[in-house]
């Protein structure tokens, strides 16, 4: 595996790093994998799970980048204002441009974690490039059965009766936020607030991308849990939509959002390349993991 | 911002330079030394800012990951102090080279200090080694990393089996947790640097020991208190960034020969 630190994008300029398989290059017909970033952590991703993945993927004969959007981790600021979801969908076409005109990749594999996975799905409704999807705390409706798990839960749990009396008297009562509430201007990105579109809109959406062949795999965390609950929520949630066989969901109920337990991290990853592997048949290559970047100054004018 | 990878083809080491963008380009480089793990993460934004502002004033600035961590080679239990503290050493020599520069300053943050303290005892080549709200005591910091995660020295949920426990979702070894267990700002020898330069957020109490004790010990130090958020080992839902604008400043204007106010 060797990596490389990239320039690119044309609205704005880009920095991202490409990882490629040791050797022989990946083959242009194998969809190349993009990750996006999740919020405002920069491109190795939440507890350096992209670089984590994009080494175990490269290691399966994949080429993979990891990217920021204009104004995020390494890339510079976009030069014309324009809302961040609009500038993030040319950020990604840019990164998809950089790989046909680099690797003469022309299909690909979007990958995201919570927002990342919001804007993979958005892109990949507007590009036909995009074969594939992974993504990592999607968006999710609350069906039947959400409820009853989450209130069979709650009801048996003394502790959750407790709180919700708490927040109730400290309503009536009109009393301050509970410590911990209150976030200093320093901070960024906490008060991120993520929209849901409506489940219709999806449903619709899914439909075409399925119609179109695109396959996805969707990951779900605990972290999640005030809207996903258990595994067979996704297919029910989209009862009118026919997902064939070309949708795999996986729930980690122990998991928090961000993926930091050393073990979800590895079932990821995990999970990520086998399916990689099975839908686009890489063969897995006995490659010794340490990497070999070269020694490069990513753009002419860097020294 | 010229992001580029430097060091060896078999374990090579992530670097952002930012060029000088003043007219006149000062002579002295400055190297930014990264916290560890979440608190890393969580600073990645700040020292954009820092390496962009530094970059306006006429500074050559290299931010880099050190080995096993960021994007730089090495899978994360690669990772430990000693490499770490070689990695700065690397950094510096890649700026000098870069900018052509004979000089170089760094800056390091919370573990980043402690590793940037270390690293300057071995050079000849510093101007100044700003110390931004350091860890003071590695045993203390270790032990606090693990308590916040309830983890003890094995932990068989997060482990492998082979000593290594996961703090704030990244791997905690025991070669790390011996080395950074070696880390005692009290008793480091002072840097072989024009100035020593501590800034904090907090008047805390093991930072004015650190700073009754550099002048007990007649370490050149200057000690630099600027009121600004330091919560950097807090951990939320979604990762957000800690970026404290006023001491971000404040370092800036350390490293440039202005007051601060």
């Amino acid at each position: 595996m060797r990596e490389k630190a990239v320039r690119f994008g044309t609205s704005a300029p880009l920095v991202g790093v490409v990882t490629e398989p040791l050797g022989q290059p990946a083959s242009p017909e194998r969809p190349a994998v993009i990750f996006l970033n999740s919020g405002i952590l920069h491109h190795v991703g939440a507890c350096r799970l992209y670089v984590s993945a994009a080494r175990a993927l490269a290691a399966r004969g994949f080429t993979v980048m990891r990217f920021d959007h204009a104004g995020i981790g390494d890339s510079e600021v976009r030069r014309e204002a324009m809302p961040f979801e609009q500038g993030a969908i040319l950020d990604t076409r840019d990164a998809m441009a950089h790989l046909t005109s680099t690797k003469g990749t022309q299909r690909f594999v979007l990958m995201g974690l919570c927002s990342g996975a919001d804007m993979s799905f958005r892109v990949a409704g507007q590009d036909p490039r995009v074969v594939g999807l992974v993504q990592l705390d999607a968006w999710a409706y609350r069906t039947l059965g959400y409820y009853l798990r989450h209130y069979g839960k709650r009801a048996r749990d003394l502790s959750a009766w407790t709180n919700f009396m708490r927040r109730k008297i400290r309503t009536v009562l009109g009393g301050s936020k509970p410590a911990g509430e209150e976030r200093g201007a320093d901070t960024v990105g906490a008060e991120y607030r993520r929209r849901f579109p409506p489940r219709e809109e999806v449903a619709q959406q899914l439909t075409a991308l399925l119609d179109r062949g695109v396959r996805m795999l969707y990951l779900f965390s605990g972290g999640q849990e005030e809207h996903f609950n258990h595994r067979e929520q996704y297919r029910a949630s989209f009862r009118d939509v026919n997902f064939r066989d070309q949708v795999r969901v996986e729930h980690l109920p122990d998991a928090d959002h961000l993926f930091s337990g050393l073990e979800h991290q590895r079932f990821v990853i995990e999970a990520m390349t086998e399916w990689m592997s099975a839908n686009w048949s890489a063969s897995p290559r006995s490659e010794a993991p340490p990497p070999a970047a070269s020694r490069q100054l990513a753009g002419a004018a860097a020294r | 911002m010229n992001p580029f990878f430097f060091g060896s083809s078999q374990q090579p080491l992530y670097g952002v330079y930012h060029p000088p963008k003043a007219r006149v380009p000062r002579r002295t480089g400055v190297v930014l030394c990264y916290p560890l793990w979440q608190e890393y993460m969580r600073a990645h934004r700040a020292f954009r800012q820092l390496a962009m502002l530094l970059s306006k004033a006429g500074f050559p600035v290299l931010r880099f990951d050190y080995f096993a961590t960021g994007d730089s080679g090495g899978a994360g239990e690669e990772g430990d102090v000693t490499r770490w503290v070689t990695d700065i050493g690397m950094a510096i020599d890649e700026l000098k080279d870069m900018a052509s520069v004979p000089r170089v300053s760094l800056v390091g943050l919370r573990v980043g200090a402690a590793l940037a303290a270390a690293a300057a005892v071995r050079r000849s080549d510093l101007d100044q080694v700003l110390l931004w709200d350091p860890v003071i005591s590695g045993a203390r910091f270790v032990e606090q990393v693990m308590a916040r995660h309830g983890v003890a020295t094995t932990n068989a949920a997060n482990g492998n089996g082979t000593g290594t426990v996961g703090v704030d979702g990244f791997p905690l070894t025991e070669t790390m947790r011996r080395g950074l267990q070696g880390i005692d700002l009290l008793e480091t020898s002072a840097p072989n640097a024009r100035e020593l330069v501590v800034v904090v957020s907090d008047e805390r109490k093991d930072y004015v020991e650190l700073r009754d004790r550099l002048a007990q010990r007649r370490v050149k130090a200057r000690y630099t208190h600027i009121p600004s958020a330091g919560n950097w080992d807090e951990i939320d839902k979604f990762g957000s960034a800690l970026l404290p604008q006023q001491i971000i400043q404040g370092i800036v204007s350390c490293l440039a020969g202005e007051a601060v106010s």
